[in-house]
């Protein structure tokens, strides 16, 4: 395919820019030294420094950070265990029918019911026990909820490639069930695993609405931190935090395309 | 380690896979199940391994009865298709799994696994993988795998579908040398009928489900029972005769003295193009083809009989000549 | 004999019934869990739909219609057309986001497919940075954007579409623009995939018999990539029909979609009941437009 039009590369390039522009405008107004909306007032790096004494924001950041590798240690192990069962046994079609729907609703739910029909659970919860008042663990709970079948999904093609005679080989050759799982299942699944997990781990960084609707007051997370500020006023010092938000997924993704990539490479042909 | 199997049946939905299929290997044996796909051979194979479970009937090792244990406690290990390799885990790993997964220590297991890799002239690959291996290599180490268990039999499914032509006449070789070096039973699936002729001591072919013969590879090949395995064997001149008295038939050239008895009134013999040759009292024939196949010709001949001689005999096609053959080779087909 | 009902899986002989109870020490916790904090919830919406609220915004588990009857716009006031308007509002926007973002996914997809080989990786990447990166920052992004010191605003005002010196946002044109670049990436991505094992000979032979350009679309481009649309639409439509980040930063309050109102009723307002009925209502709509799009794609092929 060699040719393409010059009006398409034109369209292509204006709507790269339209994607980058808002972005690259928060990079470059993050050296403002005005504090004033979007007057230039000189570069400066002091709202960076100044970053690192802002004690509200540092604790989002841990949030974030705790809630990410809490939610996503858990999500994995379940998310893991439910793939496996899923191909363990010979279910037949009326379980299926039941497992299919269960592992894609967080996929295909909107998120705002997702957050919604959590804060309903979380008060039923409430209600009923006690437990469960909005915060940390809530929000931890959210997100394993949704993570679990990316997890999931996630482990299960790699299982599919895994293949049934590999099994087979090992049972011709006296492993007993369990051993089977230890030494040939469980190693041959790792990639799908850390896909799963690296997934479960750039969902739960990035998300927003679900955080928002079950987190308490002192459990704000950075997008939260951030959605508040805009509401109060736009200041560089959150471009500042905007911009540092923004590499770090840069190298989460790319990470992210390693891990996909080793995942969907066939155990033969690893090397 | 002899092996009797017996009535099995196996049904996939409505599919006949096995078929009232009865089996006696002796120790010490190669014998091939030879069969077109979807004939139940790799079925019957794997129902020896353990890895499929008959509907009914009894598989008996040495007296045993082994059709109700799991694979894994079955004294048989397989050689797959595909080999069905570790790829996680080096040469030498994949062929100590099954002694390590019977806990034996794992000095010992190396140790065995070493010499296992010697016997297959694999030596020094030890700490290599399976992805980085040939195909002939993994095909090696996964009859290592198996063999360094010391199974009562070695089962093999179609080992040498995988390798391109040279290579397969070679393996040949060496699996049927390997087998009689160690002096064990080894039963092999195969499509091939040149493969099955190659190495075995008795050949089994199939068909739907059945063993239609069961026998010595020369016998098998020489003296076809029915149409099904003369034709799967090789045959190509089927011809209709009629009993005319004990040992003679008459067909449509002529009437002939066979060897074995005809047991039908009409029926259907076959002779190889080999065993028939030029003799000037023989039966007349026009010669509608020839075909050069370096050392010998293929004589076609009006009728469609097809007759194999020597390249140097100088034959045209529209030639007349007279042939015959003698009685023993005169294959009479059962059915 | 062995035991008939045991049967071979995956090399193991074993009772299925065993099996399946094996199955289930692993499968279960995952199943619960998403049964329980999702699954159950979300027809646990339809009871509390119908309940009252009670004074400090918990739940009076007393049944009313109350809140159907402000869903369809009727409340303490009499009857207004709000509700109404913020549901096909939402509506709207949703489906012609939707539109804009598959009609400019062209363009994009083919760029993306002519590049040299070893560029595409890179260019994959540039595509995949922003859908990445945090919906809340992309949103807010915009608000320097499209402030009055700079050219869209200047634009806008030239044709007196705002204020002289006023931001392009709060507006409808602020959303729209927020929603295309938020879910671009979305329809982007898949389309790519299809456009990059695009058989090229059906639009040289389209070419070659001089089809006008909409001719070739027609046939040789869009029943190649219609599947993609396809998996495009269902990853944009729905998520924009709830979409609540972008029309509360670029909106404000003049401009409310539906997920803006479901969000009060939880946070500020406090009334789940009332939430729960919008909540529904998105659900009912949401379900609507996938099976209606299903049934459509069935009957045009695009499966």
């Amino acid at each position: 395919m060699n040719r393409t039009h010059p009006w398409i590369n034109f369209a292509a390039i204006l709507l790269f820019m339209m994607l980058y522009l808002p972005l690259l405008c928060v990079v470059i107004f993050s050296f403002n030294a005005s504090r004033l909306g979007t007057q230039w007032g000189g570069f400066t790096l002091h709202w960076y420094t100044d970053l690192f004494h802002n004690e509200l924001i540092l604790r989002a950041a841990m949030n974030t950070l705790i809630l990410a590798v809490s939610s996503t240690l858990i999500a994995t192990v379940v998310g893991t265990a439910l793939a496996i069962g899923l191909q363990m046994a010979p279910w037949g079609k009326k379980a299926r029918r039941v497992f299919e729907p269960l592992l894609n609703l967080p996929v295909v739910t909107p998120d705002i019911i997702f957050a919604v029909a959590l804060v309903i659970a979380f008060g039923a919860v409430r209600a009923l026990t006690g437990l469960f008042e909005l915060g940390m663990p809530t929000m931890i709970v959210g997100h394993v909820t949704f993570q679990i079948a990316f997890v999931a999904l996630a482990v299960r093609s790699r299982l599919r490639l895994i293949g049934t005679e590999v099994q087979e080989a090992a049972c011709d050759l006296y492993a007993s069930p369990s051993y089977l799982l230890r030494t040939v299942i469980l190693p041959l699944l790792l990639p799908g695993i850390l896909a799963g997990a690296m997934l479960a781990f750039t969902l739960s960084l990035d998300d927003f609405i679900i955080s928002f609707f079950t987190a308490g007051p002192k459990s704000i997370t950075l997008p939260i931190y951030i959605f508040a500020s805009v509401h109060r006023g736009v200041t560089p010092e959150i471009h500042a935090l905007s911009t540092l938000v923004m590499i770090f997924t840069i190298f989460v993704v790319l990470l992210l395309r390693r891990s996909e990539k080793q995942n969907s490479q066939k155990p033969e042909e690893k090397l | 380690m002899s092996l009797i199997a017996y009535a099995l049946w196996k049904n996939y939905d409505a599919v006949q896979a096995i078929a009232n299929v009865d089996l006696k290997i002796e120790s010490g044996e190669f014998v091939t199940l030879l069969g077109p796909s979807g004939c139940g051979k790799t079925t019957l194979l794997r129902m020896i391994a353990g890895l499929e479970k008959p509907d009914s009937g009894i598989i008996m090792l040495d007296g045993e009865y082994i059709h109700d244990l799991p694979a894994n406690r079955r004294p048989i290990n397989t050689v797959f298709q595909s080999y069905a390799l570790f790829p996680h885990l080096t040469v030498l790993e994949n062929v100590a799994y099954g002694l390590l997964a019977r806990k034996i220590p794992k000095a010992e297991a190396f140790e065995r696994s070493r010499r296992t890799l010697d016997m297959v002239r694999l030596q020094g690959m030890e700490t290599r993988y399976p992805q980085q291996m040939s195909g002939g290599q993994r095909q090696r180490v996964a009859i290592a795998r198996a063999l360094v268990n010391e199974p009562s039999i070695l089962l093999l499914d179609e080992p040498m579908s995988a390798l391109d032509a040279k290579l397969r006449i070679q393996v040949q070789i060496e699996i049927r040398e390997l087998q009689q070096k160690l002096g064990k039973t080894f039963i092999m699936v195969t499509h091939d009928q040149n493969e099955a002729l190659a190495v075995s001591d008795r050949i089994a072919v199939m068909e739907a489900g059945c063993i239609r013969q069961f026998g010595p590879a020369k016998t098998v090949f020489d003296k076809p029972r029915s149409r099904f395995v003369a034709d799967f064997l090789g045959t190509e001149n089927f011809i209709d005769a009629e009993k005319i008295g004990d040992h003679s038939v008459r067909t449509l050239w002529g009437d002939f003295t066979v060897e074995d008895p005809i047991p039908w009134g009409k029926g259907t013999l076959t002779v190889r193009p080999e065993n028939m040759y030029l003799a000037a009292e023989g039966i007349p024939a026009r010669v509608t083809a020839t075909l050069y196949r370096g050392p010998y010709q293929i004589l076609i001949l009006e009728g469609g009989l097809r007759m194999q001689i020597d390249a140097k005999i100088p034959v045209r096609s529209g030639d007349e000549i007279h042939w015959t053959c003698s009685p023993d080779s005169w294959v009479v087909l059962h059915g | 004999m062995a035991d008939n009902n045991d049967i071979i899986y995956n090399g193991e002989l074993v009772s299925p019934k065993v099996l399946r109870k094996r199955a289930s020490v692993f499968l279960l916790p995952g199943l619960l869990w998403i049964g329980f904090f999702l699954a159950l919830p979300c027809f646990g919406l339809i009871a509390v739909s119908f309940a009252e609220r009670s004074e400090y915004g918990a739940v009076d588990w007393i049944f009313t219609f109350e809140n159907m009857k402000r869903l369809v716009g009727f409340d303490l006031f009499g009857w207004s057309a709000d509700n109404f308007w913020i549901l096909a509002r939402s509506v709207m926007v949703a489906a012609v986001s939707t539109g804009l973002c598959i009609a400019l996914s062209y363009p994009l997809a083919f760029f993306l497919a002519s590049r040299p080989a070893r560029n595409k990786g890179i260019w994959m990447a540039l595509l995949l940075v922003p859908f990445w990166t945090n919906l809340v920052i992309r949103t807010y992004a915009w608000l320097i954007v499209l402030a009055p010191q700079f050219p869209p605003a200047h634009f806008a005002a030239r044709f007196g579409w705002i204020q002289p010196g006023a931001p392009l946002y709060p507006s409808m044109i602020a959303v729209y623009i927020g929603m295309v670049s938020t879910f671009l990436p979305f329809v982007a991505l898949p389309l790519y995939t299809a456009v990059d094992k695009l058989d090229w000979s059906l639009v040289e032979a389209s070419r070659d018999l001089r089809a006008g350009f909409f001719r070739t679309f027609r046939h040789a481009i869009w029943p190649q990539t219609k599947a993609a649309v396809a998996v495009g639409i269902t990853l944009t439509l729905v998520p924009a029909m709830g979409m609540f980040v972008v029309p509360d930063m670029l909106g404000g309050a003049k401009y409310m979609l539906i997920g803006n109102l479901i969000q009060q009723q939880f946070g500020t307002s406090r009334d789940w009941p009332f939430g729960a009925a919008l909540s529904l209502a998105l659900m009912t709509i949401t379900l609507a437009s996938l099976l209606l799009f299903n049934r459509n794609s069935e009957k045009g092929g695009v499966q």
